[in-house]
């Protein structure tokens, strides 16, 4: 009977002991869990801030840029007289090399992979397109005295895709 | 008091030094932890701030509401170093010139902090007493491009044909746990102050 008894003790003790040891590993797991998920937010907007500074720069790079193709020397009075879609590259302008474009419109379709900057690679794309001042979020199929560009930077390291989009305006001194 | 009694206490006396053990190194990763990642939230926060004035003041080098009192915005750089430039605008948009210095102090100032790296960037408007808060920044790097998007050699003086700069900007933590100093890097290519466009 005795021999039972402690036969009896000592598993419930092992089961304790098994049962408390899976409790700790749990916890373990999961505070380790909850460290990482902490760490890749922070890495991430770490990148974020990266990405917003790399499509600022390319926002301010293209704003330096003549607004069209036909106004680099001469002002123009209509809009007709504006580049037709499809937008893009002109002529001695070479593709994704934004130090040979001289308008806006040029970095519609544009892609650059930035290798430089440190942490991570990023991919920036952008597109241009005509927008109506009254209606900005909406891209028009015709000529107007407004572009839009969108610009999205992306990276293997980075969960979130950035976004950013500014408008240019057409104005001429007479 | 048998043998394997005694061998049952030596057994939970090991086991319990390992789950000691376990949880003291735990409760040290924690604590680095929260202590980088508030650290990391701060250098962030330190780093957008400094960014976001920066890049404000240096939008409007050579615009002043008064046109007329900046006529030729290319002459609107006074000095640009690698890690200092001095130039006229109109920050608060009342029609006056306003003269601004930005510039890096020596780390020494900072010899107070755990950090070996970190300096003052200061800030000088209009030759008052100068303005600076300790966020950690370790690297103020400029790079001046003129309208071939070619690099200038500083130090620039009044107008060395600056069209547009680009910005490097650390931010480290001021203290740390361990020594692993968290890094936050910004840097804005190419920005180009619209007035400076020479076209």
């Amino acid at each position: 009977m005795r021999q039972q008894w402690v036969k009896f003790m000592s598993t419930g003790q092992t089961l304790f002991s098994i049962g408390a040891l899976l409790i700790l590993s749990l916890t373990i797991l999961k505070m380790n869990n909850f460290l990482l998920a902490n760490d890749s937010v922070m890495q991430d907007s770490k990148l974020g801030l990266l990405a917003v500074s790399l499509a600022t720069s390319l926002i301010e790079e293209a704003s330096k840029k003549a607004f069209d193709a036909n106004t680099v020397s001469n002002g123009v009075a209509a809009c007709s007289l504006l580049s037709n879609y499809p937008l893009g590259r002109n002529a001695g302008e070479i593709k994704d090399s934004s130090a040979t474009f001289d308008d806006f419109d040029d970095y519609n379709g544009f892609h650059y992979r930035n290798t430089n900057l440190p942490l991570a690679e990023f991919d920036i794309y952008s597109e241009v397109y005509y927008v109506e001042a009254n209606n900005p979020e909406v891209k028009v199929g015709y000529r107007t005295w407004h572009k839009k560009m969108d610009i999205i930077v992306t990276s293997e390291s980075m969960k979130d895709t950035i976004k950013m989009s500014t408008i240019y305006s057409y104005w001429h001194f007479r | 008091m048998g043998f394997t009694t005694i061998l049952d206490i030596l057994g939970s006396v090991i086991i319990g030094g390992v789950l000691m053990s376990i949880a003291f190194r735990f409760s040290d990763s924690i604590t680095e932890r929260t202590y980088n990642n508030s650290g990391e939230l701060t250098i962030q926060q330190n780093l957008a701030t400094a960014a976001q004035i920066i890049e404000y003041d240096f939008r409007k080098i050579g615009y002043c509401a008064n046109w007329s009192l900046i006529p030729d915005p290319t002459k609107a750089v006074l000095y640009a170093d690698s890690s200092e430039i001095k130039f006229y605008s109109d920050i608060d948009s009342d029609g006056n010139v306003d003269s601004i210095h930005y510039y890096l102090g020596p780390t020494s100032e900072l010899s107070s902090t755990a950090n070996p790296r970190d300096r003052l960037l200061y800030r000088v408007l209009n030759g008052e007493q100068h303005k600076s808060a300790n966020l950690g920044i370790t690297q103020f790097r400029l790079v001046f491009f003129d309208a071939l998007g070619d690099t200038l050699r500083p130090p620039i003086g009044v107008n060395g044909g600056i069209v547009s700069i680009e910005i490097n900007l650390t931010v480290e933590n001021t203290e740390a746990y361990d020594q692993k100093y968290s890094k936050a890097f910004w840097r804005q290519i190419r920005m180009v102050s619209r007035n400076l466009r020479n076209r």
